[in-house]
């Protein structure tokens, strides 16, 4: 079976496997590829434009081929692969050369736009895609300085990705580099297509509740990061940058704040600690002084929450429960479902459900606004998925706070804080400094 | 990753904090009728000199913690000396645990059980040993940001009562150091005395700033002195030498409008009590370091578990406040081999091991 029989036996179940055969000077080359990866007539115009311009005519097959793109064996494994990056393949049947040429390709990505998960109110709104190699590019323009280094790797056996370790290395520490490429490099045959998967390759703990990666689709974000002495990493078709190690402070700082005036810039990050307090503090706050420690209220403070909840059957922790899991499942489907819907669960889940909880007795008044309070403070922090560690810690504080009242609810914070001081990413305490290396540059 | 020294000096800030406020003034009332102040000035004074002389000791002798350097003088006499040190560091623990969990009930948690309190308090303990030192020392600085504001807010609110005739007299002419001997007066040493032996095992990652340690030491100071005259300038003498807890007692005083809150002492004890979890935490830690160098073939964490668990079963075993009094008088001896003689010793052996490095220079 000859190579051209061979490739088409196996893919004979691709739909979008093309094999045509095209006259390039006096030779007739099969031109083999995907159609949804190839834009086939401007890549044939293109080949015959270039033989069509040389001087010298009477070449062998495979200079001809070579001056077109890059020679490689003719056997089934190479050109498969081939074509599976995209490449359009040249085959010369008489003589069995072959080529990869880059083709003109078809456009699958979509082009840059602003960003769908993080808003920005002054930086720059471009936004990272899918396609990798865009990705440097916004980001090279972002960075402009020399030292900027991107390693490629390709990773994972049945279906390899591109993964790209973004640094600076006159910024980065070199320990820090150096653990992550070792990781990187023993790991190369694992497969990685979410970030669980990279997380065990880079051997960080899954089972972390504090996120061990800061994801971010802002470009500035992710230059900012640069600077500070972190590394990026990069996955194809993931249009995030993954910045590594994450610290505490990611959660309240971000390049945006930078733009605006500088005691804005801290009250803003003041606004953001007190939102992280609040949101994990309240509920659990709630809890304790309705069931166990009402005497630590103000008499007439007391006696009013006593009032609104004198008709509710439960006590305050399977109140506080209840209501809480109904938000969560309020956010969860307001991020599933598609934009239209979203504003209609909104509204059923806020207005109708909140108020006919009340009305029905089944919760507080005072919770309601207690919850309302929490579900938005919890979101004040950077990051989607810092504000998911926000919403879970809460938990802990209310079990602790039903059985123990106020000693409970100090008991979670000491608990809570005990558990980030012995996290780590990279090996880089979870709560050091945002300063890596040197100082953050105050405009920059 | 600390380079500067902060985080041991906020650890042995917080570790002393946590424990200030709680028994010092009681005993203090108890151990003195007037001129308080002379008494703190001279156990702050042999504290500050006995932290010195325990830190420059460790330095002097290059040796990574205190073990190894009283392992070099000979192998039976290391044990000898830390032996006191291990008993009294578990005696601590149980005191803290017990006291506390016996104030907690009392001030806020009336029908909580007594074994409740005391199984939360170890658990944290534990679990914040278990985390190892470098873990402790960068929570420390979380909850040094976290609860700070609050204690000192209330500090400062504890004055609105004051009466500042109740300072007089300054100095009596009938005073004298008789005081010293007094029982009451060397249980107050519990304050100084198991705070700052963790200085000589932390692992090499943390630096001890000899100046930055000296620094937290002052800033001390005036903790002691609030945590007494506070309680004496609102009450007197003769009310507060009643009370179990004076200065608890002070703070409930202080009445705040526009606060949302009626008892803003929750809020000055709860902190205070974060900071007492450090101080278990440490002191955990610390027990379960020196049993590790006594039994190198255990893995930590048995060790632990069962220190643990042996110390929550003596701790509950205790039946009553003055049993805990008691217990607290007997160990005065203990006491003040921590507080005095341990330091003391260090400093020795660190300055014959710097004569013996000199005179090694001075030969090549």
């Amino acid at each position: 079976m000859n190579l051209k029989e061979s490739l088409a036996e196996y893919f004979k179940a691709n739909a979008d496997y093309f094999n045509v055969e095209i006259r390039l000077l006096q030779y007739h080359v099969q031109v083999i590829g995907f159609d949804s990866l190839v834009d086939l007539p401007q890549s044939i115009a293109s080949l015959q434009t270039q033989t069509s311009n040389l001087t010298e005519t009477a070449l062998p097959p495979a200079d001809l081929l070579k001056i077109l793109g890059e020679l490689v064996e003719p056997d089934l494994e190479e050109v498969v692969t081939g074509i599976k990056k995209g490449h359009l393949i040249l085959l010369e049947p008489l003589s069995g050369a072959c080529c990869a040429v880059l083709p003109i390709s078809k456009t699958v990505t979509r082009s840059i736009t602003s960003p769908e998960t993080e808003n920005t109110l002054y930086g720059s709104s471009s936004a990272f895609l899918e396609d990798i190699n865009t990705n440097i590019g916004i980001l090279r323009k972002h960075c402009t300085g020399s030292s900027l280094h991107v390693e490629t790797y390709t990773v994972g056996k049945s279906h390899p990705k591109s993964l790209l370790l973004i640094y600076q290395e006159d910024k980065i520490n070199p320990r820090l580099l150096q653990s992550i490429q070792a990781k990187i490099k023993s790991g190369l045959d694992q497969d990685v297509h979410h970030i669980q998967q990279l997380e065990k390759m880079l051997g960080v703990n899954t089972w972390s509740l504090v996120t061990n990666f800061n994801m971010t689709e802002l470009p500035q974000n992710a230059a900012h990061a640069l600077q500070q002495g972190k590394a990026v990493l990069m996955l194809d078709r993931y249009p995030f940058a993954i910045i590594i190690p994450s610290l505490v402070m990611d959660m309240f700082c971000m390049k945006d704040d930078h733009n605006y005036p500088l005691p804005f810039m801290y009250l803003i990050r003041f606004l953001r600690i007190l939102g992280v307090l609040i949101a994990t503090i309240i509920p659990g706050l709630y809890v304790a002084l309705v069931s166990v420690n009402p005497e630590v209220l103000r008499l007439q403070l007391a006696l009013s929450i006593a009032n609104s909840r004198q008709e509710v059957p439960y006590p305050a922790f399977v109140e506080t429960l209840l209501l809480l899991i109904v938000l969560e499942l309020i956010l969860e489907a307001s991020v599933r479902l598609p934009k239209s819907v979203g504003p209609t669960i909104t509204m059923v889940g806020g207005i109708i459900l909140g108020q006919a909880a009340v009305s029905a007795k089944l919760v507080s008044n005072l919770l309601i606004i207690v919850l309302a309070g929490t579900t938005i403070a919890s979101s004040t922090v950077v990051g989607f998925q810092n504000s998911v560690s926000v919403r879970v810690f809460k938990y802990l504080l209310i079990i602790l706070s039903a059985i123990y009242g106020m000693l409970g609810l100090l008991a979670g914070i000491v608990v809570i804080c005990a558990y980030m001081g012995h996290q780590k990413s990279m090996g880089i305490p979870y709560l050091s400094l945002p300063i890596l290396n040197q100082k953050d540059e105050r405009n920059g | 990753m600390d380079k500067k020294g902060y985080q041991a000096t906020i650890l042995y800030v917080i570790c002393h904090m946590g424990l200030i406020f709680f028994l010092y003034p009681s005993d203090m009332f108890s151990g003195m009728d007037t001129g308080h102040w002379i008494g703190i000035s001279i156990s702050y004074a042999l504290h500050a000199a006995a932290l010195y002389m325990y830190m420059k000791g460790l330095k002097w002798a290059a040796q990574p913690n205190v073990v190894d350097m009283f392992r070099s003088t000979g192998k039976y006499l290391a044990w000898i000396l830390l032996l006191p040190a291990f008993f009294y560091f578990g005696i601590a623990i149980i005191v803290t645990l017990r006291a506390y969990s016996e104030m907690l009930t009392l001030v806020f948690l009336s029908s909580t059980p007594l074994w409740a309190v005391q199984l939360l308090l170890i658990a944290i303990g534990f679990l914040m040993a278990w985390q190892g030192m470098s873990s402790m020392a960068r929570t420390s600085v979380l909850l040094v940001v976290l609860f700070m504001f609050p204690i000192l807010f209330v500090l400062c609110l504890g004055f609105q009562n004051v009466d500042w005739y109740y300072l007089l007299p300054l100095i009596d002419r009938e005073q004298t150091f008789h005081f010293i001997a007094k029982p009451d007066f060397l249980v107050s040493l519990f304050v100084y005395a198991g705070g700052s032996f963790f200085l000589g095992l932390l692992p090499p990652s943390i630096h001890i700033s000899l100046k930055k340690m000296m620094l937290g030491c002052l800033l001390l100071l005036p903790m002691f002195f609030l945590s007494v005259y506070l309680p004496l300038l609102t009450f007197g003498q003769a009310t507060a030498e009643l009370y179990q807890f004076p200065m608890l007692m002070t703070i409930d005083t202080v009445n705040i409008t526009w606060l949302l809150f009626d008892r803003i002492t929750i809020f000055f004890l709860l902190s205070l009590m974060a900071f007492a979890l450090m101080y278990l935490g440490v002191t955990l830690w610390v027990l379960a370091t020196l049993a590790q160098k006594a039994v190198p073939n255990v893995p930590g964490i048995y060790l632990l578990i069962a220190l643990t668990a042996g110390l929550f079963a003596i701790s509950l075993a205790i039946p009553n406040w003055n049993y805990l009094k008691n217990l607290q008088v007997l160990i005065i001896p203990l006491r003040l081999y921590i507080f005095l003689v341990l330091p003391l010793i260090t400093f020795l052996i660190g300055w014959r091991h710097k004569h013996k490095a000199n005179r090694a220079t001075e030969v090549t």
